[in-house]
């Protein structure tokens, strides 16, 4: 019992060091807009979702089947490639829209000024211009991505400071704040559109491809098994110790799938099927960390300890929409020295598990929506892949080997609750 | 009073929300928001308190710095009355920080 504690009492004071920087790392104005504002796309990259969903039921060619699933759908399935074109496929605009907003509230500067002069220089950064009437659209999307992260965020920082040491044009008091603020705004923004232009037409670099070029090897480096299972790692020490592992590894998980999700969406709208999309990361994380708790759901409903049997129903019902919190703090599965272990392993094992399901091809479809999380697991992965069911199969599996794992840490557990139940009665 | 709970989505604290509000008075406004949110909400409404989910108490510091700016108290609920949802534990909380 002994060895139980110190063992828990580690691996806090662990997470508690890695958990700190990060979170610093996180609070940084830059950063915490990046991710404010990548997240507040979310519902635009839903509902692209669902477009590419009535996509897919109307494609006989996406999913690799004989017939459409709805065949009256398919005379409109081409046309869904317009939304999709405009919130997947342009991720990398939109962010640079509202990590600017984001970014722009939190160093308190004029905010419609410094939100339109951040699109502007993601324009030029990204484009070379109208040519011949049209524009491309290549780096508006996940290409885009990494570049808009680090363009709004510096473009609106060197517009502060000329602010801040007023380098600027100050018009007469009387008159109004929109045109004042305009012109405010004058100098700097000649100066970073100007120092943007040199960047792009005199030393010719393509700033998009240098950062993407940089970054992107990264991001696709990210894409194998034993990272996903790293991913489980840490996201399970931090849980074990009550902090929420997903807010702590979203700075890096978040710009990697979101880039993977827009690329696969960009694909599916372009013709290829649903089974030879590029990306197969998505798909291993649809439910992966909401499964891997039932079997203790299960174990504390039927328990012989009477505390446990009224507890359970108040954890379970949340739990079937992914809220967990009841469950792990209530128990309290956090800095429990019996569970925490089983946990952090189920966790693991089930990222791996299903990384390798998708990575082999068992799981051949991949997944190009972003589902809404609070969605029941079963629900989620029916909806990610798009029907397909074989994931099922792997759930089995999972719940089936937690259960192996999770019961003798269980039985200790509740062991020791029985005997603390039985010595109160006693009483 | 005036109280906001925090969390991540705001979903899990609307659940103790709801048990608060049991033991609350008739005149306590008692919400959930994601902690996102916080900064912009207390900018625009006058806020007594504010109770931070535990999982998330890695942002206490930078949310102590935008509530005590606007004289607003805050604490980090504790885990057990969180998990369990304890309306009543949490009520007595938001009263005596």
């Amino acid at each position: 019992m002994k060895e139980k504690k110190d063992l828990s009492e580690q691996i806090e004071s662990f997470t508690n060091k890695i958990a700190k920087p990060l979170s610093k790392f996180a609070a940084i104005p830059g950063v915490a807009a990046a991710i404010e504002g990548i997240s507040a796309n979310m519902n635009l990259i839903i509902i692209g979702g669902v477009f590419m969903i009535l996509y897919v039921l109307s494609s006989a060619y996406a999913t690799g089947t004989e017939n459409a699933i709805l065949p009256f759908l398919t005379p409109y399935g081409s046309n869904v490639s317009q939304v999709n074109s405009f919130t997947l496929g342009m991720i990398g605009l939109l962010a640079s829209i509202s990590i600017a907003s984001k970014y722009a509230e939190k160093v308190k500067v004029d905010h419609t000024t410094s939100v339109v002069l951040s699109f502007v220089v993601f324009m030029i950064l990204s484009n070379w211009g109208v040519v011949d009437g049209t524009l491309s659209t290549a780096n508006f999307g996940s290409k885009g991505l990494i570049v808009a992260m680090f363009s709004s965020v510096l473009s609106i920082k060197v517009y502060k400071w000329f602010i801040d040491r007023k380098i600027t044009i100050k018009l007469p008091a009387s008159v109004p704040p929109a045109i004042a603020n305009s012109f405010i705004a004058l100098i700097p923004s000649f100066v970073i559109i100007t120092f943007c232009w040199i960047l792009r037409n005199l030393m010719n670099i393509d700033i998009v491809s240098v950062i993407y070029g940089l970054l992107g090897p990264v991001f696709d480096a990210s894409e194998t098994v034993p990272f996903a299972g790293l991913e489980g790692l840490l996201y399970s020490l931090f849980w074990s110790v009550g902090i929420h592992g997903g807010n702590m590894i979203s700075p890096i998980t978040q710009a990697v799938t979101n880039t993977f999700l827009s690329e696969n969406a960009a694909a599916l709208a372009s013709g290829v099927s649903l089974t030879a999309l590029p990306h197969w990361y998505n798909g291993a994380r649809v439910g992966v960390t909401f499964i891997n708790y039932w079997p203790l759901l299960i174990f504390m409903a039927f328990s012989k300890c009477k505390e446990f049997k009224v507890m359970a129903p108040a954890m379970i019902i949340p739990a079937c929409f992914n809220i967990t919190e009841p469950l792990f703090f209530g128990l309290p599965l956090i800095l429990n020295p019996f569970l925490m272990i089983p946990y952090i392993i189920t966790q693991v094992m089930t990222h791996l598990i299903f990384a390798v399901s998708a990575a082999s091809g068992f799981i051949a479809t991949k997944v190009a929506i972003s589902v809404p999380w609070a969605l029941p697991f079963p629900l989620q992965q029916l909806i990610g892949f798009s029907g397909d069911m074989k994931i099922f199969l792997v759930d089995i599996l999972v719940l089936a080997l937690c259960t192996l794992i999770w019961y003798p840490f269980w039985k200790a557990f509740e062991k020791k609750e029985l005997e603390k139940e039985a010595l109160l009665e006693i009483q | 009073m005036k109280i906001v709970l925090v969390c991540m989505a705001g979903m899990s604290t609307s659940l103790l929300v709801e048990n608060m509000k049991k033991y609350a008075e008739p005149e306590d406004r008692i919400t959930a928001m994601s902690y996102t949110e916080l900064e912009h909400t207390l900018e625009g409404e006058k806020v007594d308190v504010v109770l931070l989910g535990p999982q998330i108490k890695m942002h206490y510091d930078e949310l102590k710095d935008i509530c005590d700016r606007r004289n607003v108290k805050i604490a980090i609920l504790a885990p057990v009355v969180y998990g369990r949802m304890d309306g009543a534990k949490a009520m007595e909380m938001a009263k005596t920080i």
